[in-house]
């Protein structure tokens, strides 16, 4: 007879060692969620390529690794190199909240700045205030039974931030989340993984940007040895209310960030979501929208610059379960050298879901003959009155355009620089926030001039 | 200012060309004509560069340089202008902003300073007006959308910013109404100066009404058969190619 803790995963192992201490500080209920979340993910553990999902997005070695969680102290900000600047240059109200290895770092946030009514906190704040909404909240949008990084994160989470907009709340104001990995040698610390749990709660006709950013402190992680960033996001869209997400992945070295975005839009309300994925070793975000109310809309917009051999895999699920909701997808890869790309774009049409108005579009393009993508559109409809249309294309720089300019005395590299950026240009000027442009724009250049 | 010798080219392992010879002197505008398939578009684009076209004998000298030796950049720096048969769209890639490019890389290489947006777009809204081009063409992607005689305009208006010493019009009158041919012509004979030499590749006699050569010539099989003064081209619209094809099957013979 072998010891039954032999045969535990080590993630079930690690979680019987935290479970006593969060019995003691947290509310009951999400000790329920969690211990609920670790059964779901103990069913599959960590996915194969045998999993449908998972066919071309190997993250089997976060198996042969021992993961290691920040250990709850909070770093005091200190020992953190410089931390990004994205929001340089806005000119609206900036509240930013920084998260390091998961947990929330207070001498690096500002919070003071957010206008009345709107809450900027460390979900573990929160969670020690025993607000009641949030049990309706927390895990409602975020299913760990069909999604084990969700599941994982859910068990694990030690921190994440909460932002609660009131109904009416219309300040122009952006919140910059910021989730960095130190890890790896940072001041000799082992962590190598992080959970951060993000809950956006908007209520009726509100309205808020919420920049989330992931990227390395100016440490780490720069060693060999791999690093799980493991983030969710839940965003619950009240009646009417406008939700304007921005999600950059900056990550470095060996960084697997296996992301989940969860979000429920009651009736006229809106997602506009954009995605910018530079970095790491593999990147894979799920991001899941269930538009629930009539007149709900969102619209889905990413790009993913990829170089090395990177992976970088969108999957994404679009749920209309009533009428009169439209959805935009656009998604764009510019993938050089040995990378590689993969989309998978669900869109799910219920029966009574009438009048649904989708476009869903993704194209990649490949600078390299080892490059690779992978799409799939997937359109399950349900409805017999109702307008969806898919497309998707791989390809490489047009030689016809490429000798066009270069004929009119715009230099080679020039030429495909132009050509690469206009690629990406409908992607880049769906996004309002200037910033972000800009960004995507130099996140471009960089991957040219290599 | 041009000066071809037996040059002779091949595209996916058949001749194309096969030793044609050309003198272009400054100022002195050229009218190609020639049957499909004579080899017209192929002297156009090999002249500007284009790489599926492989040049396996002769030569082509231009201003001095060995022109086969340069990039398409390196020939449109040197002056060399190509108005396209089939203009390439470019969703995403602005007009002005591509022009601008083009002008200042142009403007960098003859060690001049750049344009600023205002003197660009002053020097363009006059270029315009002899088009008879909208404005607001400006503001669109390069060629996207244009309509047949669009494209053709925007590449003579092209033509007429960049100010080349060689502009090679390729069959640019092909499929154009008879206002977008005027259009075009007129754009073409204000560029028409001492310095500067033009090779008018066409099928029609219907546009050398409009700009008259000094010089034409007939292209068959790769080879130039017959040149001669602007009646040459009249010759032709009265006779059809068919006279020039038999004239040539006689002189193989013999």
């Amino acid at each position: 007879m072998t010891n039954a803790q032999d045969t535990m995963h080590p993630f079930a192992l690690r979680f019987e060692e935290l479970e006593k201490g969060w019995g003691a500080t947290g509310p009951e209920w999400v000790l329920r969620l969690r211990r609920a979340a670790m059964a779901a993910f103990q069913e599959g553990g960590i996915p194969t390529p045998k999993h449908e999902e998972w066919k071309y997005t190997d993250v089997r070695e976060l198996d042969r690794i021992t993961l290691t969680h920040a250990d709850g102290t909070p770093s005091t900000g200190a020992d953190i190199g410089p931390v990004p600047d994205l929001t340089t240059g806005a000119d609206e109200t900036v509240v930013r909240i920084v998260l390091v290895d998961g947990l929330f770092v207070p001498a690096l946030s500002d919070l003071t700045s957010a206008p009345s009514g709107l809450r900027v906190q460390p979900l573990s704040v929160v969670l020690r205030e025993q607000r009641a909404e949030l049990e309706s909240h927390l895990g409602s949008v975020a299913p760990v039974e069909s999604h084990p990084f969700v599941a994982l994160n859910t068990a694990f989470f030690q921190d994440g931030v909460h932002v609660f907009v009131p109904a009416g709340c219309k300040e122009r104001v952006t919140v910059h989340v910021v989730h960095l990995a130190s890890g790896g040698g940072a001041a000799g610390t082992t962590v190598n993984a992080a959970h951060p749990r993000n809950l956006y709660v908007l209520g009726e006709s509100a309205v808020v940007r919420v920049v989330e950013e992931y990227a390395a402190s100016g440490a780490g992680p720069h060693t060999d040895s791999p690093y799980l960033t493991n983030p969710v996001t839940e965003a619950i869209i009240g009646a009417n209310a406008r939700l304007e997400l921005y999600k950059v992945v900056r990550e470095s070295g060996q960084v697997f960030h296996v992301a989940g975005t969860f979000a429920r839009i009651d009736r006229d309300g809106h997602l506009d979501a954009h995605n910018v994925s530079q970095g790491g070793r593999l990147i894979r975000n799920d991001l899941r929208v269930e538009l629930n109310g009539p007149g709900g809309g969102c619209v889905l917009n990413g790009l993913n610059v990829a170089t090395g051999r990177q992976l970088m895999d969108d999957h994404t699920e679009i749920v209309h379960a009533v009428p009169h909701c439209a959805s935009r997808e656009y998604y764009r890869s510019v993938l050089s050298d040995e990378s590689q790309g993969v989309f998978n774009g669900k869109v799910f049409v219920r029966p009574d879901a009438q009048k649904t108005d989708g476009i869903q579009s993704n194209n990649a393009l490949v600078l390299s003959p080892k490059a690779l993508m992978n799409t799939k559109p997937q359109l399950e409809i349900y409805a017999d009155d109702v307008k969806c249309t898919h497309g998707a294309t791989i390809g490489q720089l047009d030689p016809d355009s490429l000798f066009y300019l270069r004929s009119r005395g715009i230099e080679a590299e020039t030429a495909r620089r132009m050509l690469v950026h206009a690629f990406a240009s409908d992607v880049v000027d769906r996004m309002a926030w200037e910033p972000m442009r800009v960004l995507a724009g130099s996140m471009l250049d960089e991957t040219l001039g290599r | 200012m041009l000066e071809i010798k037996n040059l002779h080219v091949q595209a996916d392992g058949n001749e194309i060309l096969k030793g044609l010879s050309l003198h272009v002197g400054a100022g002195e505008v050229h009218a190609i004509m020639g049957p499909n398939g004579s080899g017209k578009s192929t002297l156009a684009n090999v002249l500007a560069g284009r790489e599926e076209y492989e040049v396996t004998g002769g030569s082509v000298d231009f201003l001095g340089k060995d022109l086969l030796e340069l990039e398409p950049e390196e020939r449109a720096h040197l002056g060399v202008f190509l108005a396209f048969q089939y203009p390439v769209e470019i969703p995403g890639v602005n007009n002005t902003y591509f022009l601008k490019a083009a002008l200042n890389s142009m403007r960098k290489e003859r060690g001049e300073s750049e344009l600023d947006a205002v003197d660009f777009l002053k020097l363009v809204r006059e270029k315009l007006k002899v088009l008879h081009m909208e404005e607001s063409l400006l503001g669109r992607p390069v060629n996207e959308g244009f309509s047949g005689g669009e494209k053709k305009r925007n590449e003579v208006f092209q033509m007429a910013v960049l100010e080349p010493k060689l502009a090679i019009l390729d069959e640019t009158d092909s499929g154009l109404d008879i206002d977008a041919l005027k259009d075009v012509a007129a754009g073409v004979n204000a560029l028409r100066s001492p310095e500067r030499g033009f090779l008018v590749v066409t099928h029609y006699q219907r546009l050398l009404d409009y700009i008259v050569p000094d010089f034409v010539h007939v292209l068959y099989k790769g080879q130039i058969v017959k040149s001669g003064g602007k009646e040459l081209a009249l010759e032709l619209e009265a006779k059809g190619y068919s006279w020039i094809e038999e004239q040539a099957l006689a002189a193989e013979s013999k």
